[in-house]
């Protein structure tokens, strides 16, 4: 599974950086998201799922690999 | 469902349900359910002003969610609240940064010592209400720290912040405010520009920040001061209804006070439950900039639409048994820091200032009750229908 954010639509509510702190970070002077890993591990699915589902500003895009 | 369902106050249906009415909004639990079921999009009028309610979860998270249509300029004050992108999104990274989950956690050591001498005093009256003893005495000492500021007075900015939801609330809906709330606004703003003009950038804080961004032409100073009020006033009302909420069920739910007492994870649980059930404020409001449809009801374009969010955070399409308190739910589906842009900037702070309120209680009190002789007052009303206590007289016990 592949990662994308949107660092143009995050609020920096944190949330994807509490459910999946090894993939997601947050920038020191706003809080706008990072991403650390854009392919995680395959035990990491249910987690970034909740992420993108629960982001507020639905700033991150996940893709199944072909 | 019939068309009404009975409860213990009497049989209740949709038109009777009115957003302005303040012994309805004291309890609204009743109306959600058939509202959600029978009038999902209802045709309504708060204080004259028209508008449209919504109830169910999906159709609120579509509102949050998309800002293009439905506009958060519903007051002609250009703040965090009422603003859409871009210019939204300008402000609140501003300040977004240093309300992050990591930025706030220093300030864990201030709280907990606020906390333990707030509950000390407590204690020691035994009798005491909860809201002006310890909640708001809390909050605003945590968000004046986070801010970077003096609040010598709390009780008066508590008082202003009450008069100030007022201004807000009357030119919000194209009323003369009341002169008592038009000069608590300005004593409120003046207040706001002075801290704006005491901070320094070496003292920290987001003050601080925030009268640099002005220094450097980024805002301007009136859009400075506001931002201050709105960041001094959301930062201590919400949260004060929250632990005062807590308190609230730890009196109806004794044994969580031990949970609480061993299990930390219990504790974050618990706070998210409070959060779903007894959110702070019951609705959020915005205005549309189109034609929509939601649920299958047509609404115009320039409509006022006020979304119960309290009901969206009970919505059993979402989540199982919804008007079940169950503190062991992992589930985090509640809307209480709304959704999308505009999510609370502040709810690390929130969670952060009750955890740590509710576990330093949870230690030094062996059991809360409510005070037999005075019985709490719910208050409901405010900018956004706020949700909680005016006050909450409890008698504590310590531990041994």
């Amino acid at each position: 599974m592949k990662v994308a954010v949107d660092q143009d639509k995050c609020c920096a509510a944190g949330i994807c950086v509490t459910l999946a702190p090894d993939v997601f970070d947050q920038r020191d002077e706003d809080g706008v998201v990072v991403l650390l890993d854009n392919e995680p591990p395959e035990d990491m699915r249910a987690a970034l799922r909740e992420a993108a589902g629960s982001c507020p500003a639905m700033a991150i895009e996940l893709t199944e690999e072909s | 469902m019939n068309d009404t369902t009975v409860n213990g106050t009497g049989v209740h249906t949709a038109g009777q349900f009115r957003p302005d009415d303040p012994e309805i909004q004291k309890d609204p639990y009743p109306y959600y359910p058939i509202l959600r079921e029978q009038a999902p999009v209802l045709e309504s009028d708060f204080e004259g002003q028209p508008c449209w309610i919504l109830s169910r979860r999906d159709d609120i998270l579509t509102v949050l969610r998309d800002p293009e249509t439905f506009s958060s300029a519903t007051a002609p004050i250009s703040n965090l609240l009422f603003t859409d992108p871009p210019d939204h999104q300008r402000l609140r990274r501003m300040v977004s940064g240093m309300f992050t989950r990591k930025a706030v956690e220093p300030i864990r050591p201030y709280i907990a010592e606020k906390i333990e001498s707030l509950i000390s005093a407590a204690l020691e009256m035994r009798h005491c209400d909860f809201v002006d003893v310890v909640a708001g005495q809390l909050t605003v000492a945590t968000i004046a720290r986070v801010l970077g500021v003096g609040v010598d007075d709390v009780q008066r900015l508590r008082q202003l912040t009450k008069l100030g939801g007022e201004y807000v609330r009357a030119i919000r809906l194209g009323r003369e405010p009341s002169p008592d709330s038009l000069s608590a606004n300005r004593e409120l703003v003046g207040f706001a520009a002075e801290l704006v003009r005491s901070s320094n950038v070496e003292g920290g804080g987001v003050v601080a920040k925030l009268g640099e961004s002005a220094r450097q032409g980024e805002l301007t100073e009136q859009e400075c001061a506001e931002f201050v009020v709105v960041l001094l006033v959301a930062g201590h009302t919400t949260t004060t209804n929250l632990l005062a909420n807590s308190i609230y069920m730890l009196t109806e739910r004794p044994g969580d006070l031990a949970s609480i007492r061993d299990d930390p994870s219990f504790t974050t649980s618990f706070v998210e439950e409070v959060l779903r059930t007894r959110p702070s404020f019951h609705r959020l409001l915005r205005v549309t900039t189109r034609e929509v449809t939601l649920s299958g009801t047509r609404i115009p374009a320039g409509a006022v639409v006020r979304m119960l969010i309290a009901s969206a955070n009970r919505d059993p399409s979402a989540i199982e048994t919804p008007e079940v308190f169950d503190p062991y739910r992992q589930q985090r589906m509640h809307l209480a820091f709304g959704q999308g842009i505009h999510t609370c900037v502040g709810q690390w702070l929130a969670r952060l200032e009750t955890t740590i309120a509710l576990e330093t209680i949870a230690r030094r009190v062996s059991s809360i009750t409510l005070d037999p002789q005075r019985p709490p007052i719910r208050f409901s009303g405010g900018t956004f229908n706020e949700f909680g206590f005016e006050h909450l007289p409890v008698r504590l016990e310590p531990t041994q």
